[in-house]
């Protein structure tokens, strides 16, 4: 299982905060791919302007290979302090 | 306290004194505090716009994580006693507190360097995210590419 988690205007601008994903994935690219079979809102996430991902949270990108019980997280740039 | 450093994230205001004391350490000379604060924005056409709200919408555990990563750099190059970090979450009115970074150290310089580092990366790499509401209109905050800029003095 993959949890995955939106923040920030991710999270408004597809009116989703957190998916499980229960099928097999490894990689970035299929997780796209389930993401949007589960919510079709989702089919246009691979081409946010700037989009960040992180993975067990720490700083990842589309190379990064997924493993089971991974938490994937999609935000846009920090706007803290 | 084991660690050097503490990071507390909270909806609840912070007392910058109290803060402030906590971090004197009578074996240390030094301590340097920074305070971010909702402020009134200017736009380009240079009209105030009044911030009505800001809302801080953040990743918990990265959050943690990101911060305590980047007190341990701090320890690592300079010569420091210890760091204070509180930042702010949630809804914030004009003129609230948002962050506080506090660090003490045997001498200014390396306190004063150590707190710019920690602000800067805590501006660009710390995942919280800014939403303002001004002039009734809600919009996220984008980030600033002249934040992104000030990295670059710390690859020296």
């Amino acid at each position: 299982m993959i949890n995955v988690l939106f923040f920030g205007k991710l999270r408004d601008d597809f009116k989703i905060d957190q998916v499980k994903i229960e099928s097999p994935c490894q990689t970035i690219d299929q997780l796209f791919d389930l993401l949007t079979k589960q919510h079709t809102q989702l089919s246009t996430l691979k081409d946010t302007h700037s989009l960040l991902i992180a993975i067990n949270q720490d700083m990842a990108d589309e190379t990064t290979t997924l493993n089971p019980g991974d938490e994937v997280a999609f935000f846009p740039p920090v706007t803290g302090g | 306290m084991n660690k050097a450093y503490s990071i507390k994230i909270s909806t609840e205001d912070f007392n910058v004194g109290l803060l402030q004391q906590s971090l004197h350490n009578a074996n240390l000379g030094a301590i340097v505090t920074f305070t971010g604060t909702v402020r009134d924005l200017i736009a380009d056409d240079g009209l105030a716009e009044n911030t009505q709200a800001l809302i801080i919408d953040h990743y918990p555990v990265m959050c943690q994580k990101v911060l305590g990563d980047l007190c341990e750099q701090a320890l690592t190059r300079w010569d420091i006693g210890a760091i204070l970090i509180n930042h702010r979450v949630g809804k914030l009115e004009r003129g609230e507190q948002i962050v506080f970074v506090g660090v003490s150290s045997k001498h200014r310089k390396e306190a004063f360097f150590a707190c710019d580092f920690l602000m800067d990366f805590l501006k660009t790499k710390a995942p919280f995210w800014k939403q303002e509401t001004k002039n009734n209109q809600t919009f996220w905050v984008d980030a600033k590419d002249s934040d992104q800029q000030q990295l670059e003095k710390w690859e020296r």
